[in-house]
């Protein structure tokens, strides 16, 4: 299973990675919009949480979809399927690869985002936990 | 025939849409040796291995492979069995390296050194990448991962399809290399008579869905037998001919391909009064080809244990 699971994050590093710097760029963009205004709080702004919960369902699919194409030629099936390996442990490593990448792609530049407003001296807006809700919603 | 044989299908059938691909299939592929699985494109050799590896569920009927039901075969019996796609798909961004490793993973036994041997073999850099092989050495490389689980059984769509001359002959010699030992069992379907003529113990012949002969390469060469008569002038027109399954005439001569000849089609033949009657040797191809030819198919099934029709 760890070799199913270690071939699928290598097969979509590249654009997990890309994902991730694409969000990265999306929410410093968003960052910027926000902060112009004094006392506004990124992490409830609108039009950020417009665009992390647009991009985390894009990704998601397109993670999805990549997972099934490149496995969807029949001879590269039966090269995945047939092997000493139980069928629900394939599916598992495929789901548990898609949800790293995915983690990575999405999660990585949110957490760095809500790590960054943590931080004191950086947002001049006050911070509570809670104010976490609708990106983590988002990512999920 | 007397062991269990390793493969073994009942009444199985497999419907795409209206059509069946495969009609009611009883096979039996004894251990040991190497079986070939023909027929013509199209003919459900394919669909059944799929079958047989439960990579599609049948419309009817049943399968076994090493006692396990095709339906639920479980990785003990996956990590027995050697398959070999027709058109030996791998993962084009990995290496050579990476594809051993890779498998190496999966299996709990690997020989290294059948896999290094069958690389070595093809001339293959471990370094190189799959997308950056050609269709033989990626056949070879294939080969390779299939080979190096030393699995007891090994089913091979079509394994020289699109390969030069030298690719096939050294994909032969591998697959008399592993049934060196007689527990190993070798099940392939191929278009290619001359590699089936050299290798094969047993064959099938699958037309458009049906099984028509299931025996040894020996009982079919000797079922068909070719004729030559030749005339003194203008041949006559044939009568009916027990088991004929091909006529062509040329100058002066007839040449038929009969199944079963016997006293009875000797004698008809003679009543033709040829002025010479003539046994000759018949290749693989053009029995294959005779016996599946308009007369053939619907005339005859042979099998081991059905005999004489």
């Amino acid at each position: 299973m760890r070799a199913l699971f270690r071939k699928e994050l290598q097969e979509n590093l590249k654009p997990a990675v890309l994902g991730c710097l694409l969000l990265t760029v999306m929410l410093l963009v968003q960052y910027r919009n926000c902060t112009v205004v004094p006392g506004s709080q990124p992490l409830l702004a609108r039009s950020l949480l417009t665009v992390t919960s647009l991009f985390c369902a894009l990704i998601g699919g397109l993670f999805g979809w990549l997972q099934m194409r490149r496995e969807s030629h029949r001879d590269l099936w039966a090269f995945l399927i047939h092997r000493p390996v139980p069928a629900p442990n394939i599916l598992l490593a495929e789901i548990l690869a898609g949800l790293t990448l995915y983690a990575l792609a999405a999660g990585l530049p949110l957490v760095a985002l809500v790590v960054w407003v943590w931080v004191p001296g950086h947002v001049a807006a006050p911070f509570e936990w809670p104010m976490v809700l609708p990106v983590v919603a988002d990512g999920l | 025939m007397n062991e269990q044989p390793v493969i073994r299908t009942r009444g199985l059938t497999r419907y795409f849409g209206p059509k069946p691909a495969v009609l009611e299939l009883n096979l039996e592929v004894p251990r040991g040796g190497v079986f070939a699985f023909l027929g013509r494109n199209g003919s459900g050799k394919t669909t059944t291995i799929r079958m047989l590896l439960g990579l599609l569920r049948p419309t009817r009927g049943e399968g076994e492979v090493l006692g396990f039901n095709t339906l639920a075969l479980p990785p003990e019996a996956r990590a027995r069995i050697g398959y070999l796609t027709e058109d030996h798909q791998l993962y084009g961004w990995m290496t050579v390296r990476e594809c051993g490793q890779f498998q190496a993973r999966s299996y709990p036994r690997w020989n290294e050194s059948i896999l290094r041997g069958v690389l070595a073999h093809f001339d293959l850099n471990p370094e190189a990448q799959v997308k950056d092989l050609s269709r033989g050495e990626r056949a070879g490389l294939c080969l390779g991962l299939t080979l190096a689980p030393e699995p007891e059984l090994l089913i091979l769509d079509d394994p020289a399809l699109g390969l030069d001359p030298v690719a096939r002959r050294t994909l032969i010699e591998s697959m008399v290399y592993l049934t060196r030992r007689s527990d190993r069992t070798v099940f392939f379907s191929s278009h290619q008579l001359a590699d089936v003529e050299r290798v094969a113990d047993y064959i099938a012949v699958l037309e458009r869905g049906v099984l028509r002969a299931c025996c040894p390469l020996e009982t079919f060469r000797t079922s068909v037998q070719q004729v030559r008569l030749r005339f003194a002038g203008a041949p006559p027109k044939l009568p009916a001919i027990p088991g004929l399954l091909r006529a062509s005439r040329g100058e002066g001569e007839v040449r038929v391909a009969c199944m079963h000849y016997n006293g009875a089609t000797e004698q008809v033949l003679r009543s033709l009064a040829p002025i010479d009657l003539e046994l000759m040797p018949i290749s693989l191809e053009d029995a294959f080809l005779a016996y599946l030819g308009e007369r053939g198919e619907k005339s005859f099934i042979l099998s081991e244990t059905e005999g004489q029709p």
